[in-house]
């Protein structure tokens, strides 16, 4: 877009419509400082995203144990795969299920 | 003083940021399985490429631009899996993880206004609001113009603000 949107279509793009403008406005710092001066909303969202986003009480534990088993499965994947004389690589692709990751 | 062993960096990395960590794959994913999955993985990522961090930006931007980038991969992986019927599991209709989570969750006006938003600029909105970090450092973690995180953080401020009045923890 060649020309700047006016107030109008910004605050439409605020309301989450004209979204054509997104392109323009995501790369445009004119237009930023513009809809900065239009909308200062002076709510406070970390309360609420804090607790929307909390994480489960026992999580490091059982993060802890997740990876403590997968670096247990690499360490058997390595001695499995030089007892065969393959590479950890081909002992991966037989071994792990379909879909999982390195 | 002497340098931190792999296993002590690792236990670091769990203890100092997977609070953040967790957040931001939720935000993204907004299925808290999944969420755990991705919080694992970009954790794991992040410490086998500790040796080659160069700390031009802080170990935490670093991180949380791994962990969105590994939610965003695995959102698309999900719903490339759920397209394939193969993947289905049996006598189920498709879902999708977002449907999912809206059955089995009573939903309120902030949480939907918070799944309305694209998934970028739910990550900017915690990186900002959650996390606290400035502008720049979101938009270095993210990869994306700083324009980019003013207007959408604008945007998600104001769609969740007016939801905020129905929100109740």
């Amino acid at each position: 877009m060649a020309r700047h949107p006016n107030k109008r279509q910004l605050l439409q793009w605020l309301d989450g419509e004209a979204d054509e403008l997104d392109e323009h406005v995501d790369t445009c710092e004119r237009c930023a400082r513009t809809l900065e001066g239009l909308e200062s909303p002076e709510a406070d969202l970390r309360p609420a995203l804090l607790s929307l986003l909390a994480p489960p009480d026992d999580l490091e534990q059982r993060i802890n144990d997740r990876i403590a088993a997968r670096v247990q499965d690499r360490r058997d994947m390595a001695l499995f795969s030089s007892l065969l004389g393959v590479s950890v690589e081909t002992g991966r692709v037989v071994f792990e299920p379909r879909g999982r990751t390195a | 003083m002497t340098e931190p062993t792999p296993a002590e960096q690792l236990e670091e990395l769990v203890r100092e940021h997977l609070d953040a960590v967790y957040r931001v794959a939720f935000s993204v994913v907004r299925d808290s399985a999944l969420a755990e999955d991705v919080a694992q993985d970009a954790i794991l990522k992040a410490w086998k490429a500790l040796p080659t961090f160069r700390g031009e930006s802080s170990l935490r931007s670093w991180l949380l631009r791994i962990t969105h980038n590994t939610a965003i991969s695995t959102l698309r992986r999900r719903r490339e899996e759920y397209r394939d019927p193969d993947l289905l599991p049996e006598h189920e209709q498709l879902i999708t993880t977002e449907k999912k989570v809206v059955d089995t969750m009573s939903m309120n006006a902030f949480e939907e206004a918070l799944e309305s938003l694209d998934e970028l600029s739910r990550s900017i909105v915690v990186l900002r609001e959650v996390e606290g970090m400035a502008y720049d450092e979101i938009s270095e973690a993210l990869d994306v113009p700083l324009p980019t995180v003013k207007t959408r953080l604008l945007r998600a401020r104001r769609t969740l603000a007016a939801a905020l009045e129905g929100w109740r923890p």
